[in-house]
């Protein structure tokens, strides 16, 4: 029932942000770099960039693509030009904000419409756009996923959406110089997007990182155990670059029926190798199963963590012992009987 | 011989079956792991799909192979690979396992590790792929369900998928099924795709490494092949 080592490895990774979103227009025009931004856009990012340093590099112009007859898959792409010289901010990243307007049309059947907005062949926002019946009415559900709000999703019966799309786009998504602004819109089933307009699009440089550091190892039924057992389970965090990594919070999650503790919770800074272990309290009988996570505000490559989930099999407790073992023995038991009593009456019979 | 002797006997046996837990369907392999290399950035993606929902090197089905990138969803990819390579019919539910840290804000989203199940697609159940009769390819892409797609810096928006080949998987087409040659049927889609959208769009190749490698070896009416290399497909 154990299993062997677990391990992963990611390169840099990942996202905390909280971001608190203003409700207002009106307040996204209070900052400098959101000025001249569409209101509903404008709104969202205001959060963000209040947060952090913001500076906005350059505008996207507009683009639209009417589409006259259905088509699987259109697309539509214009050149444009940021200021030479730009780079991206160390510590921080790109932020690519803009307002999208979609116009269904008014004989649309039901469907599904996929409309990218992305740079230089790398797509940054994607809305899913679906029109479904329900109760005998058409509705519309239309969806983004960004590293800004995450996943976000709208519901509604009209034909004409506006949607609000800020991410951190991929790296080759803003260059120094000329850029390729695309917008595409694929239909699947028999919905009809009459058109999509998107305001121009403001890119900014942000102080933000959309990839600080979080990293996770899982154990998954490593085991049965029983309340009260007491397991240690070994672990490694390993930075494999020269340069420590600074602020490694350690934190166990997902242990149900677990009170499992790492003997460190917080490192002010890793060289190399650093071997651990997680210290669990059984509450609750059954198959142990927990994530181990390390965390870092600081954007990081190549570093690794392992939890050494055999080492934990390999010394079980004496209460788990016992009771592999009355399992086993009732099972033999059970069996012999039943052979015995067949044997008897095959003896009898004759 | 009386009967209840036999009767007796198959229902020790099948006690001491239902004591060892059997399971037929599911695969065992030494590499169980992780997808990785620079492309998963904050994400995590298990490198087999498995046959239940749970994670363990005896229960998984066949490598994670394919990925589709930049502007991919489950359902664009399926829509794609059904129009542009016959990839339409469908197959057995299997589970994906994945980690993406971009849906944070709506606590519908995937950052702590989720499942997703999918029943993928494949082409003409007995037709022929490669001249190999009572053949079909059968892909089965995963991603957190919703929002059907996942996101990070590197691959833009990426689902990713496993595949493999079925023989006289129907009784239209008799004969002993046999299922595997992983590598082959990342092959016929990567060239599905480059038939498509050309070689600017398809790699068989990639920075982010699957860790599931496997020799060409029979186990049981499985054929195993996987270079272990992820093949990318770009979504426009």
């Amino acid at each position: 029932m154990l299993r062997g080592t677990v391990q992963l490895v990611l390169s840099s990774a990942a996202v905390v942000l909280t971001l608190a979103l203003s409700s207002t227009a009106a307040a996204a025009d209070d900052t400098p770099a959101l000025a001249g931004l569409p209101p509903r856009v404008g709104a969202v990012l205001h959060g963000v960039v209040s947060a952090a340093t913001a500076r906005k590099v350059g505008t996207a112009p507009r683009l639209s693509l009417s589409i006259g007859a259905r088509s699987q898959l259109l697309s539509v792409s214009r050149p444009f030009v940021l200021p030479s010289g730009i780079r991206r901010p160390r510590p921080g990243w790109w932020l690519t904000a803009a307002d999208v307007r979609i116009r269904l049309a008014p004989n649309s059947g039901f469907g599904e419409a996929v409309i990218g907005v992305g740079s230089n062949s790398r797509t940054w926002a994607q809305i899913e756009i679906f029109k479904r019946p329900s109760s005998g009415r058409a509705v519309v559900e239309w969806n983004t996923v960004d590293i800004v709000r995450g996943y976000t999703v709208w519901r509604g019966h009209a034909a004409n959406l506006v949607v609000p799309v800020a991410n951190f786009p991929p790296l080759q998504a803003v260059r120094s110089g000329r850029n390729v602004l695309r917008l595409s819109v694929q239909e699947l089933g028999q919905i009809q997007v009459a058109r999509v307009k998107v305001s121009p699009v403001a890119v900014l440089s942000t102080s933000l990182v959309p990839d600080p550091l979080k990293i996770t190892a899982s154990v998954h039924a490593l085991g049965l155990v029983h309340a009260g057992d007491v397991i240690s389970v070994p672990y490694t965090l390993r930075n494999r670059n020269p340069t420590p990594l600074h602020g490694v919070r350690i934190v166990v999650t997902n242990a149900r029926g677990l009170e499992a503790r790492p003997d460190v919770t917080h490192l002010e800074s890793l060289t190399g190798s650093r071997r651990g272990v997680i210290r669990i309290h059984v509450k609750r009988a059954g198959t142990l199963g927990f994530d181990l996570a390390a965390k870092t505000d600081t954007a990081s490559d190549g570093v690794r963590v392992n939890i050494d989930s055999r080492a934990a099999l390999a010394a079980p407790s004496g209460r788990n012992r016992l009771v592999w073992g009355l399992g086993t023995g009732v099972a033999v038991f059970l069996v012999c009987n039943v052979l015995w009593l067949g044997l008897r009456r095959i003896r009898r019979g004759r | 011989m009386s009967r209840r002797p036999l009767i007796l006997i198959t229902a020790a046996s099948l006690l001491l079956l239902a004591l060892a837990g059997g399971s037929a369907q599911a695969h065992s392999v030494g590499n169980l792991g992780y997808v990785t290399g620079s492309g998963m950035n904050e994400d995590g993606v298990r490198n087999y799909d498995f046959d239940t929902q749970r994670v363990a090197s005896d229960n998984v089905d066949w490598p994670v192979n394919l990925i589709f990138f930049d502007n991919a969803s489950i359902n664009t990819v399926k829509a794609d690979l059904c129009t542009h390579g016959d990839l339409c019919t469908g197959g057995s539910t299997k589970n994906g396992r994945m980690d993406d840290e971009a849906p944070i804000a709506s606590g519908s989203g995937c950052s702590n590790w989720c499942w997703d199940a999918d029943s993928g697609s494949k082409t003409y159940v007995c037709g022929t792929v490669w001249g190999y009769d009572a053949t079909d390819v059968h892909y089965r892409p995963y991603s957190p369900n919703p929002p059907d797609r996942m996101y990070n810096t590197y691959w833009g928006f990426y689902v990713f998928a496993s595949s493999h080949w079925d023989k006289h998987d129907s009784s239209l087409c008799p004969g002993t099924s046999q299922y595997g040659w992983n590598e082959q049927a990342e092959k016929v889609i990567w060239q599905d795709w480059v038939d498509w959208r050309g070689t600017g769009a398809a790699w068989n190749n990639s920075p982010t490494d699957g860790n599931n490698y496997q020799p060409k070896h029979w186990a049981g009416d499985n054929y195993w092949d996987n270079s272990g290399e992820v093949t990318r497909l770009r979504v426009p």
